[in-house]
């Protein structure tokens, strides 16, 4: 093996260990240490889905349904004692609640972004240097009006598992991806963010775990 | 990711075109569904059933929804008269989409496209299309559809990519139901046939387009017609005079004709909504709004003689007090394109003049000064 | 390509970008003159991300779901906006013989559908007379965007700029960043000439 080619492997290896763009949580300025005086959780949503053989995929009541008792039993795990949480109710006004609808709706407009832009690989934004997202002034619709949490709190969880009748094609692998993020209330920013590519949610330990993970490094 | 977001799109797409093509009940059957039945949380169909309440909290937020109480009152009312006791589980929602669609999922979500609704003339043609879906339902036609895909699948068969196919025996054993309920209710079966007779006039012999669901899993045939025929020929309704219900349609379509038509026209589809005009113009109603739209068809169009035929239809429908202002507009526009300026000035004035906030007002007066400036 | 190029693609990439494995699809508008989609020079006052070429090159500052500044150019007789699969494509199509305010119903048409258009109103479109609209719609998932679409045309093409974004926020983040860049507007090359119709 030549000098050169040792060069370009070290170099190659550097590469693939610091991994594609962004690896772990993201954070502004003043996402670095947040005040513990409460995070408004929004429903976690959870899909769990099978993929058949042909490549069609069936979102699965039955797994979907538990992983979705798992991950909320592992959040209040490992936001216990951290900061008061507000679980999310919605109002009873329509009109608020199709405006609080609306803040959800480019929030996960913003979540596609962040992954596209921070998350994946050739698709960063180079007008952009600093991780900065906002759903604006707006997003204090989500204020609930009683526990007045100065964040919010969106987690978003989807894993796809492989039919047992995939056994016959081998290479394949279960998918998995998550995300959480916190929000600013007041001004709408985008603060703290995370995205992971590997997890499960079919089992209490797994859910634990794959929860620690997104947020490890949670500031506060 | 990739692979997971384009299944999903796939197995949406199931979800909603599978009820129009899924296979006869094997041997020893399936059950047709109870009322309050619900599957196992565990099962497959529990599955389907939950892709397709996803697919209704999308809907809770579209834009595409049609929220006219009055309308959704109507629609609710005919699904209940022919549903029984299975209404409360049917929810259907009135899409705003041109094209002839209607669809049933697994859980009892029925949409029903505005283009569809554009198109029948009366109130038991609706039945037939309701009962036709229901059917669908009432056979777990998206749960049989999905059983015989996977083993397709699991077998590697070849027909593993016909997941839109369709079987005609499918398609009757619907048919049939729908007329069941239909007449069941005591609506006259023997307008069944004539909504696919009437659709397959406007087709004029072209091919189905393929990106229209309904269409490609429910091809209109000469020969489901003729069943449709043959089973209202032998079917007496027991119960009085048949209900064809043509004046209650269209009292409760009449408001939201005026946009039905507008979408109608921006389809681009000159021939089919050309037929489609001559129908419902020999209906006879709302005349001044159906004028306007042949005249809007041809302006749009501008191929050669398409213009001096807007104007005629324009000056027609401004015979009718149900003319939109828009007329004055387009006729101003047309005259304008003609090099009719004297007729072109006078005409857009008027059109300033009946709608005062008109959205282009300063474009128009604008070309209204220009033309003076030319005199 | 051969293995030693493939490695030394990725040292490149490592020793230029620290760790970004591939260059980024999108690039840089800086801030100051800058031709655009080969028929535009504009002054952006802001750093832009670009992607496309052509018939359409579209900007962005937050991400092309949020917000987005998308150029069309040079649009000809029988020609849609969007283009589109020529087999199914059933869209408008534009014609030099439309008059001015059938250009914008054609221009709103094939961007919005059936959202109408609010203030028509003519607008200059660098040095050619054209119009100006805004637009609220709705996309299929519910959420509520605003645009902004000025647009003129020009030795019988049709030239469209369009900026929108969600009403919530981004429409009107880089509104003002829109509009002057919008206002900055010369017609590059042959079609430089300006003439009225």
């Amino acid at each position: 093996m030549s000098r050169l080619t040792r060069l370009v492997l070290v170099l190659a290896i550097t590469v693939l260990v610091s991994g594609p763009a962004t690896a772990g949580p993201e954070r502004t300025a003043a996402g670095g240490r947040l005040p513990a005086t409460g995070l408004l959780l929004l429903p976690v949503r959870v899909d769990v889905y099978e993929v058949a053989p042909a490549g069609v995929t069936l979102l699965k009541a039955e797994w979907t349904h538990h992983a979705q008792d798992l991950v909320q039993a592992a959040l209040d795990r490992v936001l216990a004692g951290r900061t008061a949480i507000v679980r999310y109710q919605p109002p009873a006004d329509p009109e608020r609640r199709d405006r609080q609808a609306q803040v959800m709706k480019v929030h996960a407009l913003l979540r596609s972004a962040i992954v596209a832009h921070r998350y994946t690989d050739g698709s960063s934004l180079p007008s952009k240097a600093r991780f900065e997202w906002s759903l604006g002034r707006g997003a204090s619709v989500l204020h609930d009006d009683r526990a007045a949490a100065p964040y919010a709190m969106f987690v978003e969880m989807s894993e796809a598992r492989l039919s047992r009748h995939f056994v016959t094609f081998g290479g394949l692998a279960n998918e998995f991806t998550g995300s959480a993020s916190i929000v600013d209330l007041a001004a709408g920013d985008i603060v703290w963010f995370n995205y992971e590519r590997t997890g499960a949610v079919g089992t209490a330990p797994d859910a634990l775990a794959t929860v620690k993970r997104l947020l490890h490094d949670l500031p506060f | 990711m990739r692979r997971g977001a384009g299944g999903l799109a796939l197995s949406l797409a199931a979800t909603l075109v599978a009820a129009c093509a899924a296979p006869r009940p094997g041997p020893g059957g399936v059950a047709d569904l109870a009322p309050e039945e619900r599957p196992a949380d565990r099962s497959d169909e529990a599955s389907l059933w939950l892709q397709a309440d996803r697919r209704e909290e999308q809907l809770e937020a579209s834009p595409s929804v049609v929220r006219d109480p009055a309308l959704q009152a109507y629609i609710r009312g005919v699904v209940c008269r022919i549903a029984g006791p299975h209404c409360p589980r049917i929810r259907a929602y009135v899409i705003r989409d041109p094209a002839f669609n209607a669809s049933m999922a697994a859980n009892g979500l029925m949409e029903i496209g505005t283009g569809l609704l554009l198109r029948l003339a009366n109130e038991a043609q609706l039945a037939h299309v309701l009962g036709h879906e229901i059917g669908h339902y009432l056979r777990r036609h998206t749960m049989q559809r999905w059983e015989d895909f996977q083993a397709k699948a699991i077998n590697l068969r070849a027909e593993v990519g016909s997941l839109a196919a369709f079987s005609r025996d499918q398609e009757r054993e619907a048919d049939q139901l729908g007329s069941e309920l239909m007449v069941k209710s005591g609506y006259d079966p023997r307008e069944a046939p004539r909504v696919w007779e009437r659709f397959m006039a406007e087709r004029g012999g072209r091919p189905t387009v393929a990106s229209n669901i309904f269409l490609a899993t429910h091809p209109p045939t000469a020969e489901r017609v003729a069943a449709l025929r043959n089973y209202a020929e032998k079917t007496v309704v027991t119960t009085g005079e048949p209900r064809i219900g043509r004046d209650d349609y269209v009292a409760h379509l009449r408001p939201a004709r005026r946009w039905m038509l507008r979408d109608e026209v921006r389809r681009h589809q000159f021939a089919s909504s050309e037929t489609l005009l001559r129908f419902l113009i020999e209906a006879g109603d709302s005349l001044g709004e159906l004028y306007f739209s042949e005249g809007e068809l041809h302006r749009l169009r501008g191929a050669l003689g398409d213009l001096t035929r807007s104007v005629a239809a324009y000056r027609r429908a401004l015979e009718f007090p149900d003319a939109p202002p828009e007329t004055q507009r387009s006729l101003g526009l047309v005259y304008l394109r003609l090099e009719d300026r004297a007729a072109a000035r006078k005409t857009l004035a008027r059109y300033l003049e009946d709608r005062p906030d008109a959205q282009d007002r300063a474009l128009i007066e604008n070309q209204i000064a220009e033309l003076e400036a030319a005199r | 390509m051969t293995r030693s190029a493939r490695l030394g693609a990725l040292a490149t990439c490592a020793l230029l970008l620290g760790g970004c494995a591939s260059p980024s699809r999108y690039r840089l508008v800086e801030p100051g003159a800058r031709s655009t989609a080969g028929a535009y020079t504009v002054q952006p006052g802001l750093a832009w991300s670009s992607i496309g070429a052509g018939k359409v090159e579209t900007w962005t500052i937050d991400g092309l779901s949020l917000e987005s500044l998308r150029f069309f150019t040079g649009i000809a007789e029988g020609e849609s906006i969007l283009g589109g699969r020529a087999a199914e494509d059933r869209r408008a199509r534009f014609s030099t013989s439309m008059t001015l305010p059938e250009v914008a119903e054609f221009v709103a048409d094939s961007l919005f559908g059936r959202f109408p258009p609010r203030n028509v109103r003519p607008a200059r479109f660098g040095g050619a007379p054209g119009f100006r609209f805004e637009v609220s719609y709705t996309t299929r998932d519910g959420v509520h965007r605003e645009a902004l679409v000025a647009a003129t045309v020009l030795q019988k093409q049709l030239y469209v700029i369009a900026y929108t974004g969600t009403s919530l926020h981004h429409f009107a983040r880089y509104r003002d960043e829109a509009e002057h860049v919008i206002d900055s507007v010369r017609l590059t090359g042959a079609s430089a000439r300006t003439q009225p119709q």
